[in-house]
């Protein structure tokens, strides 16, 4: 007897996969391997935290006794409950923005789902149940072996393993959680009271921060400070289980206890909220142009001046970048890496505050290297396919061979990433250095950054987002020493040439003038290099492969319907 | 005028189409018939320049088209039988992508988009993406984007698919008016009322070959039959529908 799964099981299953499928895993087998990375990725950095602090711990404990001051243990019990409870929440803040698109329902299920004899309370289940299993999964996957190791190391010193080991797991866990159902609120409030259109965009910008936030947890040694809410109160909640006797700590824990069951019933009523919208209005987003995004087609089309294909192109990269979620996520992924970068190098330098306010080379690349990692983010992008089966509009309307492709997919990198970098001159260097080094390294950071997208652009050979996406394409894992070499050619050694000449307007000009050469001779070379460009396969009849014919054949007389011979 | 000769396309073992001819003359509209599998949308992509013919040659004014692609894709437009668009760009964001990618200036350009939305009445949801467009309106776009350039020769491929009634008749009326206007246009569908209505000539094609070649009234008159739909069934040895049509009902019944 065949058995047949419920509806709720065939749903929470789709509802699950739903959060690791895009477009760019081209199996299931790549996706498993995608999630499988994802998590490592988490755990490892979770677990080299739990060794750094497990060593200081013992450090503290043989400090503690040799003094005779049992609170310094439990100030560093203190700090570590921090640290465990925030590394929970930044980790699951993040794969909650990579599973953005898929927390509520969206205009998609309720086209498919609307028309299926299924209640609204069985869809709805499936969805949070869905929701929950990757929040248990990930939430446990972060936190459980810090827990039992955490428990066994500190647990042993006053005989409580258990006591600590459900501090630490209802500490992190209720955080993780907390943070999982916020964003869900987020989420379906952008959507019920917004538009998709803020909903789709927010994610991409939460991606960015958390991605900065894990990496800079991994990457900057632990400054000690205040600790803000709601870090605060699930630290507390973990200190109060553990068995802490700070005054403040059980205050501060309730709080947890009020919030984590609001962000729970939110997340619930929210996802009820975002079925009954989508199964009523199917939301048909809004497409007016954003104000940024008007000001990089502008720039971008200065760039291309008259060619008016240069200028289609253009267009159509930086509306598809606006637009499609898919492929802002390199970006984020790239921008978080440098801010990450920055943050190392800021951190681990010598010297106090004040040094910051004399021209040094750690302030200075801060917008070159921003800029330079969202180019190589946009490069990224580029290789993820939107709307696949829309190339054939290229294929038409094509007049290749021609470098205006080429040179329309290198002015919108160059007006995509110049923005942000001079953003980030404006707001870090001037209030530093002063508007007057700021206005003149703006120059140098334009310089750099127009630089960096025309290198970049020589590795592009055919209209972005226009092909399918080539399994392994991916390199920065592999070959991050040739981006940390680029890094340090574009925004390190512009930098150190730039510092002894800030104040001598002859030396200053030299210096533009090469990076002016530099410019010339790398658009002589995409111009030739344009000339490999080719257009995008037609994936509906593929001259090259018979295999992608499909026959239908409805019966012996309809025709010639033959099979191709494999 | 556009003369298609011996064309012939094989992928591996199959022989897609086999030496097929024809002419479109300008200032007519010819129909290219036949059932699924029968080498129209092979037919289609070749004249269009996506794919390259095994054997045979396509010309264009006594001159081999298909030897200066770039030019003579300049002279067409096409409306393929899929509405696959970029959908989220709007409407007048697509045309612009295209009319710009064809290098039409931009001040002709924007007032040609706003004429085509308003004539084929989707002004008022400029705004709106692709996404949230209906099929007609898709299709509508499709062909604004097909004739956005004043092409010479118009390929349509079940173009009115999705179109409303007045739609249809509309660009009927538009596709037998692009004839008069001297253009050449090869229209591919499976309506055959349509094809009946708008088409000068027709061209039937079966299992890649062609098995019915002619005016449509020559072809009625030939084998004696009432409508094209007749003829059409008669060429292509088309199976018994009501016999087809138990057996789908049959099946429809299986418990």
């Amino acid at each position: 007897m065949i058995a047949i799964d419920t509806p709720f099981k065939i749903l929470w299953r789709t509802f699950v996969e739903q959060f690791a499928a895009n477009e760019s895993a081209t199996s299931d087998m790549q996706m498993r391997r995608a999630i499988i990375g994802v998590i490592t990725f988490l755990v490892m950095p979770g677990l080299f935290l739990m060794m750094r602090t497990m060593s200081g711990y013992e450090m503290m404990v043989m400090v503690a006794r040799h003094r005779n001051m049992p609170q310094l243990i439990e100030t560093f019990l203190a700090q570590m409950a921090v640290l465990f409870v925030s590394y929970s929440m930044i980790s699951t803040g993040l794969l909650t923005a990579f599973i953005w698109d898929t927390l509520v329902f969206d205009k998609r299920d309720a086209m498919v789902l609307g028309p299926l004899p299924l209640r609204g309370s069985t869809i709805v289940g499936a969805k949070l149940a869905a929701l929950a299993t990757f929040l248990v999964g990930t939430a446990l996957a972060v936190n459980v072996v810090s827990g039992v190791s955490f428990a066994w190391v500190t647990g042993t010193l006053d005989g409580r393993i258990l006591r600590h080991l459900a501090g630490h797991l209802l500490g992190t866990i209720g955080g993780a959680v907390f943070m999982f159902c916020t964003l869900v609120v987020v989420r379906g409030l952008l959507v019920l009271l917004v538009s998709a259109h803020a909903a789709a965009t927010a994610g991409s910008l939460l991606q960015f921060v958390f991605l900065s936030a894990v990496l800079c947890f991994m990457m900057v040694p632990t400054a000690t400070g205040q600790v803000l809410p709601p870090i605060s109160w699930f630290a507390a909640l973990f200190e109060w289980i553990r068995g802490s006797r700070v005054p403040a700590v059980p205050g501060l824990g309730q709080y947890a206890l009020i919030a984590l069951p609001l962000s729970v019933a939110g997340a619930i009523a929210v996802t009820f909220g975002g079925y009954w919208k989508q199964m009523r209005a199917a939301l048909a987003p809004s497409a007016r142009v954003a104000g940024t995004a008007r000001v990089r087609r502008r720039l971008a089309a200065l760039i291309t001046g008259r060619d008016r294909v240069a200028r289609a192109t253009s267009d159509f990269v930086l509306t598809t970048l606006a637009r499609s979620r898919v492929q802002q996520a390199p970006i984020a992924i790239a921008a978080a890496l440098g801010v990450a970068i920055i943050s190392v190098a800021l951190v681990t330098r010598e010297g106090g505050i004040a040094e910051l306010r004399t021209p040094r080379t750690v302030v200075l690349w801060i917008p070159i290297v921003l800029g330079y990692w969202v180019v190589v983010g946009l490069r990224a992008s580029f290789v993820l396919p939107t709307e696949l089966k829309a190339a054939w509009a290229f294929r038409v309307h094509s007049q290749l061979p021609s470098a205006s492709y080429w040179s329309g997919v290198r002015a919108a990198m160059i007006a995509f990433a110049i923005g942000p970098a001079l953003l980030v001159d404006a707001l870090v260097v001037a209030p530093l250095l002063g508007w007057r080094i700021a206005a003149v390294h703006a120059l140098i950071v334009a310089l750099a950054i127009a630089i960096t997208a025309q290198f970049a652009s020589l590795l592009v050979e055919s209209v972005p987002f226009t092909r399918a996406y080539p399994p392994g394409h991916a390199k920065l894992k592999t070959r991050w020493q040739l981006y940390l070499l680029g890094m340090w050619a574009i925004a390190y050694l512009p930098v150190r040439w730039e510092m002894p000449v800030l104040n001598d307007p002859w030396g200053f000009a030299m210096l533009v003038a090469k990076g002016l050469a530099v410019l010339v001779m790398l658009e002589i070379a995409g111009r030739y290099r344009a000339r490999r460009w080719t257009m995008p396969p037609d994936s509906e009849l593929d001259d090259a492969d018979p295999e992608a014919l499909t026959f239908l054949n409805l019966g012996p007389g309809a025709g010639h319907n033959p099979q191709p011979a494999i | 005028m556009l003369k298609v000769q011996d064309l012939t396309k094989r992928y591996a073992s199959i022989t897609a189409i086999d030496h097929v001819s024809f002419e479109v003359r300008p200032g007519e509209v010819f129909g290219l018939l036949g059932p699924n599998g029968s080498g129209k949308s092979t037919t289609v992509k070749i004249l269009m320049g996506l794919l390259e013919p095994s054997y045979g040659r396509v010309e264009l004014d006594g001159r081999d088209a298909l030897a200066d692609l770039q030019a003579y894709k300049k002279l067409l437009g096409y409306v393929p039988e899929e509405p696959h668009l970029y959908t989220y760009l709007t409407g007048p964001e697509y045309l612009q992508l295209i009319g710009r990618l064809r290098s039409i200036p931009e001040a002709l350009l924007n007032e040609k988009i706003d004429r085509f939305l308003e004539l084929l009445g989707i002004y008022d949801d400029r705004y709106q993406t692709l996404s949230s467009y209906s099929k007609g309106m898709r299709q509508k776009i499709l062909i604004a984007g097909a004739v956005l350039h004043n092409p010479r020769i118009v390929i349509l491929d079940e173009a009115f698919s999705g179109l409303d009634v007045t739609a249809s008749r509309v660009l009927k009326a538009f596709v037998r008016s692009l004839a008069a206007e001297g253009k050449m246009v090869v229209f591919s569908s499976h309506v055959l009322e349509v094809v009946e209505q708008v088409c000068s000539r027709v061209v039937i094609l079966k299992d890649g070959h062609i098995v019915g070649h002619d005016s449509v009234e020559n072809l009625r008159n030939t084998l004696k039959l009432p409508s094209l739909d007749a003829v059409f069934a008669t060429l292509t040895d088309e199976e018994n529908v009501e016999k087809r049509t138990n057996a789908l009902i049959a099946a429809m019944h299986l418990q």
